[in-house]
């Protein structure tokens, strides 16, 4: 993790305190949401990888795609979204270790992979507009496929789980989420190549 | 970046994020047969990085709020 995400963490150390909710007049926002509930959300993080020091790294990056810029939709459970962009995050962050020990048994140097440095103002932006573009996308799918989608990618279930918990063919949740993964292929055209 | 629809590379990068996510399915094999691609080509290993990036935003947006 570069350190450019580490200057980042400053506020988050400084507002440990759980923010008194009552005493706000107006609604919390998502980064103070985030703040309040850092412990358990660090509990989400440390239960998918595997070092404290990965947990923390996913916890700024989680942190910062919560603080930076405003949410496409307002979340209507905004722990609850905090969560899931936590579970996401540290999901991704799993992902790709794997895929750097996968190119490990394939004898090749990993030292001569692309590291990702701190993302460009330009990839952020582009990332959001993505995110808008996959929303509106994601809206246009008849109900039934959206829950799928959502179950699937949101929540993290397995398509088993959720064949079972809608009490339909494990081939129709696979055929939605086809439908769903088909539709917001399309809005890689926003994301630059890096 | 043109077409991007009808690019081979950017639809086999997408597929493979989405195999490797099935993780009931995505088995070890299918995993090494998943790295001989991406060490085949730079170009597809860079596909590979945006398709699996395009994934995690898919994972960031908020659910619906009819639920």
């Amino acid at each position: 993790m570069p350190t450019f995400f580490r200057a980042a963490s400053a506020p988050l150390r400084m507002m440990r305190e759980p923010i008194d909710v009552a005493l706000h007049l107006s609604e919390p926002t998502l980064a103070e949401v985030f703040i309040a509930n850092r412990p358990q959300l660090l509990r989400v993080a440390r239960r998918i990888v595997r070092t404290a020091e990965l947990a923390d790294d996913v916890m700024q990056d989680a942190y910062l795609k919560i603080a930076d810029g405003p949410c496409v939709r307002k979340a209507d459970r905004p722990i609850g979204y905090c969560c899931q962009v936590v579970r996401n995050v540290a999901l991704d962050c799993c992902r790709r270790h794997t895929v750097e020990a996968s190119y490990r048994t394939f004898d090749i140097d990993v030292e001569t992979l692309d590291v990702a440095g701190p993302p460009a103002p330009d990839r952020l932006m582009r990332e959001r507009q993505a995110i808008h573009a996959i929303d509106k996308v994601l809206a246009a799918l008849p109900a039934r496929t959206r829950l799928v989608f959502e179950l699937y990618r949101l929540e993290g279930l397995t398509q088993r789980e959720i064949a079972l918990r809608l009490g339909c063919a494990l081939g129709l949740v696979n055929g939605l989420i086809a439908e769903a993964a088909q539709a917001i292929k399309e809005c890689g055209r926003l994301l630059v190549d890096d | 970046m043109t077409q991007e629809q009808d690019d081979p590379i950017w639809s086999a990068a997408w597929q493979w994020v989405q195999r490797e996510y099935d993780r009931e399915n995505f088995d070890a094999a299918a995993r090494d047969e998943m790295t001989a691609w991406l060490v085949a080509d730079p170009a597809h290993r860079k596909a590979y990085d945006k398709a699996a990036r395009l994934w995690l935003l898919a994972g960031l947006v908020p659910p619906s709020s009819t639920e």
